[in-house]
Formats: structure tokens, sequence, C-alpha cells
């Protein structure tokens, strides 16, 4: 094993110190850790290069030469091997560590850790003195959610069982195109490859495991999506609700308007989802009464009266 | 961004160990070991490995020179491997995502940190192949989160604005916090609440402001926490998906669920708000609480 890691840094340091392609023959005569029979240097060559590329390492193939053989050649761009991020200030280092220790879960502590170390080897101190007082901590981030990233940025189709409203858990396929943290939860938002759909998901209620479907680089995400067009922005139905003076915070928070009077306050509410909002109106029980729509009247009402029948 | 095997992992560490004693001249090989997750014979190991290679022709001139025999080490002739290595995908996304959630605390207040930012972003996007979408929301405004910090550390006393939606009521509490953690999917202030005179969790996203009090004893010999736990029975009329996530305790295919609770008016809410999926069969209080409300609720339409 150790032998194998001696080969491949070796290998590693003479593609990149190379200016020019090195053909495979050069390879073997020169680098250390080439033996056997030529199929076997061949084999050893075509595993060390997927290992590589596998680090993320770029290895570029070029250096036809028509006039002599077509050898193929080998080469490592230092400018693609390296840290791209240049010419970076203080408190730039210390915004990225930052961000790298807001992973706090241990699905994540590996990545991060290991770009932690990356940016620390800059040799750059770190100047917190510009920055407020921070420790952001990206919560709730487990396995599936790092299942998801490493598909996303793979563009490799993951299959997962969803739990649907009835509370069934169902199979479903999905494009991951971005992420999305909102109200303490995380959501993937993709394409919903049956559906032909774009749709959101709620990690926590993915079931068991994430897995993949298919090949890397099987999908691409298209230039014009973007998460914020998700976002309802007009034309969502108001619900109009009395609610006594110093109750309903939530609805509050949520109202576009809001009327005091003596008796009631009136609000009105954006109606993002009709269940939503029918459970937050029954949470707050004599508190709220729904003036209209008409389905989230009844809606109130019917539940109201199975509760009472059902504890009665 | 799987999961390496630790062959590749140790291939990985030994190219990352070069640009790191690049710019930490000197370092111990324990401190090395730590800072690398490894043992210290791991990273003797790898060092020894590191002292084979170097540019072809492999004479001393060629070989990287390490020196650690003293127990710090000490690099020279590595130029090729000198830069750290890019960042790959995966810890790109990683990073643009902490990015992002800096970028929601900051909430647009410290407008040149928020250019740093956007900057950086920039420069990690352009990384990634296919641009993903990401937007991530802070529970915790950052001057919010930056009061609690200093409070912890510094043993202060909070006056905190907060949000119960078990009481439906915003209060003003005094709190002597002492961590912000994280359960589930939330992040909670645990503090002792001097109106309470216990110890309180609070849910960060429901704080609503944060003052400092200057000059407050800390509470010296901490009341144990008295919260006195409500068991409450249920029975499932319908296992939605809904039920299952606002009471967690209750397994899909169960019909009965004896569940712990600690606020009476929170329990009586999270049945109502379940709309008669479920039913509160015990104890008789809650059960008497759940039908009052309902019934009065119920008079409103009348």
């Amino acid at each position: 094993m150790s032998r194998k890691n001696e080969r491949l840094v070796n290998l590693t340091i003479a593609l990149l110190a190379t200016k020019r392609y090195l053909t495979k023959n050069e390879i073997f005569r020169n680098i250390e850790g080439y033996e056997g029979s030529a199929e076997a240097k061949e084999r050893m060559f075509e595993r060390d290069k997927d290992d590589l590329r596998k680090l993320g390492i770029q290895i570029e193939v070029g250096g036809l030469d028509p006039l002599f053989d077509d050898e193929a050649g080998y080469r490592i761009r230092p400018e693609s091997y390296a840290l791209s991020l240049r010419d970076l200030t203080p408190t730039q280092v210390t915004l990225l560590s930052l961000a790298a220790q807001a992973w706090q879960d241990a699905a994540f502590t590996d990545l991060s850790q290991q770009a932690l170390r990356k940016l620390t080897s800059i040799g750059l101190d770190t100047d917190s003195s510009q920055l407020p007082v921070m420790a952001p901590k990206l919560i709730g981030a487990d396995e599936k959610l790092r299942s998801a990233l490493d598909a996303l940025t793979s563009l490799t189709t993951i299959e997962f069982d969803y739990l649907n409203i009835q509370g069934v858990a169902q199979k479903r396929q999905l494009q991951v195109y971005g992420v999305q943290a909102r109200k303490s939860h995380w959501y993937l938002i993709g394409l919903d490859t049956e559906k032909s759909a774009i749709r959101n998901f709620r990690v926590d209620r993915i079931q068991g495991v994430v897995t993949t479907v298919g090949k890397t680089q099987s999908y691409a995400i298209p230039v014009t999506f973007e998460i914020a067009e998700l976002e309802p922005v007009i034309e969502t139905p108001l619900a109009v609700l009395q609610v006594r003076p110093g109750a309903g915070y939530q609805l509050r928070r949520l109202a576009t308007t809001i009327e005091t009077a003596d008796d009631w306050d009136l609000l009105e509410v954006p109606i993002f989802d009709l269940d939503f909002i029918t459970n937050l109106v029954l949470w707050h029980g004599e508190d709220v009464i729904v003036s209209s729509p008409v389905q989230l009247r009844s809606a109130v009402v019917s539940a109201l009266e199975k509760l009472v029948k059902i504890h009665g | 961004m799987a999961k390496q095997e630790s062959g590749l992992a140790r291939t990985a560490r030994l190219l990352d160990l070069v640009p790191y004693l690049t710019t930490h001249q000197g370092i111990a090989i324990s401190e090395l070991a730590k800072t690398f997750d490894a043992t210290v014979k791991e990273i003797t190991d790898d060092l020894n490995t590191l002292w084979m290679c170097g540019l072809p022709g492999y004479t001393p001139l060629e070989l990287i020179d390490l020196e650690f025999e003293s127990g710090f080490v000490s690099i020279r002739n590595a130029e090729t491997l000198a830069a750290p290595r890019a960042l790959d995908r995966a810890e790109a996304l990683s990073i643009y995502m902490g990015l992002d959630l800096l970028n929601a605390e900051l909430g647009g207040s410290n407008t040149s940190l928020v250019s740093e930012i956007s900057n950086l972003q920039e420069q990690l996007r352009s990384q990634l192949i296919s641009a993903p979408q990401v937007q991530i929301e802070a529970s915790l405004a950052s001057e919010l989160r930056a009061l609690i910090l200093r409070a912890i550390r510094r043993r202060g006393w909070l006056e905190i604005t907060y949000h119960s939606a078990a009481n439906d009521q915003v209060t003003k509490r005094q709190v002597a916090p002492y961590e912000l953690s994280q359960s589930g999917s939330h992040e909670y202030l645990q503090g002792y609440c001097d109106n309470a005179k216990a110890i309180r969790n609070f849910r960060a996203d429901r704080i609503v402001a944060v003052s400092e009090i200057a000059d407050q004893l800390w509470p010296s010999n901490l009341v144990t926490a008295n919260d006195e736990a409500i068991d409450y029975e249920v029975k499932v009329h319908a296992a939605s998906r809904q039920v299952l996530e606002v009471l967690p305790q209750i397994s899909a295919n169960s019909t009965t669920a004896t569940i712990q609770g600690y606020s009476a008016p929170w329990i009586s809410r999270a049945i109502l708000s379940l709309a008669g999926q479920v039913e509160a069969t015990a104890p008789t209080e809650i059960r008497a609480a759940v039908h009052a409300r309902a019934v009065a609720a119920l008079e409103n339409y009348h």
C-alpha cells in the first residue's frame, strides 16, 4: 500500500513539474514504481490515473503529434491542481474558515476539516477583528443531506422513499438542482423525473437512505433555474381572520395586513398551503375565527366538530 | 465526494501534508497528527513515505527533504507540491453553503462583509460544474447571536423577548444563558430562566430580541430542572405525515401511544391543530381541555 502511495505521489509530482506532455513510455521509464511486464505497467497506470481523478486531480491528455506517432501524453496543469482562491485578505480567510466550521454534524466533518486544512495551508493569518462575533452553525444536516449533496456535485440522479401527506412512503427519483435551508428544515429542489416537474422535498421526510441511480454527470442544471422564482409571489389567495387582540402571534407574523379593533383584530394572511393554515388556526382555538374563504372556514369548522365529538 | 477508501485517503493526506508543512515549518508531529485527524504513527509513516518521493531521477537533489527526528518537522525541496490543492466540488459546495449562512446571519447589516462574501462565493461558484442553487436561512440574526455568545462567555445575564407557541405570548424573560445547542432540526438557547426559576430551553428562531443586563450575578447554585413531565395518552385515528411530525413519538403503524410532554397548553393546542386525527384519551384534564377549547372555538361560528 505504501509503495502504491509513493508511486501516486511521484506520478503527481512528475506530471505537475513537466512543461510538456509526458508519454506513457517516459512515465514508465522515469517514474519510480512502474515494474513488471508491459501489460502490468499499463494496468497499473490506468488504475493510478483513475485514483488521482477520484481525488479531484485533473490529468490532461494531449500532445498528439501527427508527424511522429499517435501516442498520447499526460500532464497536470499547476493552475488546475492548486487552490484557485488567490490574493485572499486575512478577513476573507477568516470568513472561509467560519464557513467551513459551520458544518458541525458528523456527516460533514471530514469534508469541512479537509477544506479547512487546505485553507490553513495557504499560510495566511486570519483576522477576525473586522467581524462581529459569529459562530454560525448549519443545523440538522445529516447523512441523507450529505448523500444528496454528493449527488448534486456529481450530477447523479437520486432515489429515496418519501413520506407523502397521508403518511405513506413512496419511491421518488430526483435530479437535484439546489438546496435550501428554510424555517429550520433542509429542502432539496430539483426535477422529479417521474412527474417531469420541479418539486421540492423536505430532507427529514425522506425515509431510510438516499441512493444513487445511473451514472454520474447524467444531467445538467438548467442555467435558467432560480430557487427564488419558486417562491410564491403573486396571487396567493388571502385568508381573512378575526383574531383576539394580544393573541395569534404566529398569524400576525404571516399577515400582510392587520387592522386592530377592540374585540377582534382583522388579519389578512396569505394561504401558501391550506393544510398549514388550517392547522395554525386550530392551534389558536377560540382566539381565531375564519371569515373567508369558505373552504378554510368549513375545514376548520368540521375539524372542530370532529374534535368535540371524539373528546365528548 | 464519496468517502474514499483508506488507501486513497492516505494519498490525499500525503499530498496535503506538503503544503501544510511548507507554511508550518517546525510543527510538532503530535500537533500535525491532531490537525490531520491521524495517529502519530500514521503521520510518521507518511513522513517516511514522502521522504522517498520527488522528481524523476530521485537523487538527493530531486527528493523532498524532510527532517523530523527531533519530533518537529521541517520540509525543503518540495516546491512542486507546495501549493495547497484545489478544493474538490464537495468541499467547495460545503464552504459555499457556509458562506450563504454567514450572509443570511449578517442580514445586510455589514455591507463590506457582505460584498467580501459574495466575492468569495463567486470564486467558488466557478469551481462547481453546473452551478447549483443554494439558499440558506439563518435561525438567529448575527447581532442576536453575538450578544448571546458574549453573555455565555462572560457569564452574563440577558433579557430575551421570546415567543412561546404554547402560550401564544411574547414575553420578556431574564435568562442566564449556558449554551446554544441543537436538537433535531432546531437550535436552542439553554439557560437558567429567572422568571420560571428553572432551566429552560428557548427555540432560537422564536427569540425576537436580546439585550444585555449589566452587573447581575450569575446563578451560583444551579437549580435543577424542575419541569414536571406530563404523561398523556393518545389514540391515533389517522397517522398522517403531519401527525408523525407534530408528535414524533407516534410510530406509523401504531393506533395508541403514551407520550411525555412538558406543558399542558402545548399538548392541548397540538391535539387541536391535528384536527381530530389524534384523540387525547388520558389524563382527563387534557382531554377536557381539548374538548372545552374546541367547543368554545365552535361557538364562535354559531
